[in-house]
């Protein structure tokens, strides 16, 4: 199958195209982007928990494909201690903010947190955490399954030094 | 030849409303001719600290984020939608 360019910015190639023009088609890519992103613990509304102490990257990478983003970090805090006084609520609730998109439907994102990173107003160190990124925002809430229900993860303390997070995942956007 | 670094946001975004979504581009440029370039993202939501933003995403922010925008913001994060 030869390689064609309608000349307005599609080339077909076979039984697929790429396009810088949006596509309805199943069979087009029309968007694809790499670059850096820089996440942060923060409240729901996006206020840092360490202010005036920026998170440490350590790589922090997405790739949009379509409307799909894929993301990697591997980020911390440096000699960082924070109090959190919060409820186990979704409003008050710490995550993580930053992500290089809108989400525009759920994302899933699977992180480890580095044992002794932070003391939860829940679970012990080295519980497995449930995250995701709310529909329409760039935030990411953390919880945990407790009796067959998702609770969410209010920290009462961030602490320590050489707190480490890494986090990958993958959602929607426009 | 001469090598230079540009840095500048090429893309501002609305999304959701009043999102605003924001590309930057860092260039390397050879006798003013690009020979690299990376991304970098970020996005500025409703009730976000927007002061230390480039001049442009802060004209675009004030008018966005109002309180009504902020306030639908916030309600949408205190109670996200799985809850439902």
């Amino acid at each position: 199958m030869p390689l064609t360019f309608n000349g307005s910015g599609t080339i077909n190639l076979g039984g697929w195209s790429l396009s810088d023009n949006n596509s309805n088609s199943s069979s087009t890519l029309d968007d694809y982007e790499e670059g850096t992103w820089n996440p942060y613990w923060s409240s729901p509304s996006g206020t840092p928990l360490f202010a005036g102490n920026p998170s440490q990257s350590f790589g922090s990478y997405y790739q949009k494909i379509g409307n799909m983003v894929y993301f990697y970090s591997y980020f911390g805090h440096l000699n960082s201690t924070v109090t959190y006084n919060t409820g186990i609520t979704a409003s008050t609730s710490a995550g993580i903010s930053g992500f290089p998109y809108v989400s525009t439907g759920y994302g899933a994102v699977f992180c480890y947190f580095y044992f002794n990173f932070v003391s939860w107003d829940g679970p012990g160190y080295g519980f497995n955490p449930m995250c995701y990124i709310e529909s329409g925002t760039t935030f990411a809430y953390i919880g945990y399954p407790s009796t067959g229900q998702y609770v969410y993860a209010g920290a009462a303390t961030f602490a320590g030094s050489n707190s480490r997070c890494m986090i990958g995942g993958f959602y929607i956007t426009v | 030849m001469s090598l230079t670094k540009t840095v500048e946001i090429d893309k501002i975004e609305i999304v959701n409303k009043y999102c605003v979504q924001v590309r930057q581009k860092t260039t390397i440029l050879e006798n003013d001719n690009e020979i690299s370039s990376t991304f970098s993202r970020w996005v500025i939501t409703p009730g976000s600290d927007y002061s230390n933003e480039e001049h442009r995403v802060q004209s675009i922010c004030k008018v966005l984020h109002n309180e009504n925008a902020i306030r639908e913001y916030k309600e949408s994060l205190n109670k996200p939608s799985l809850d439902d």
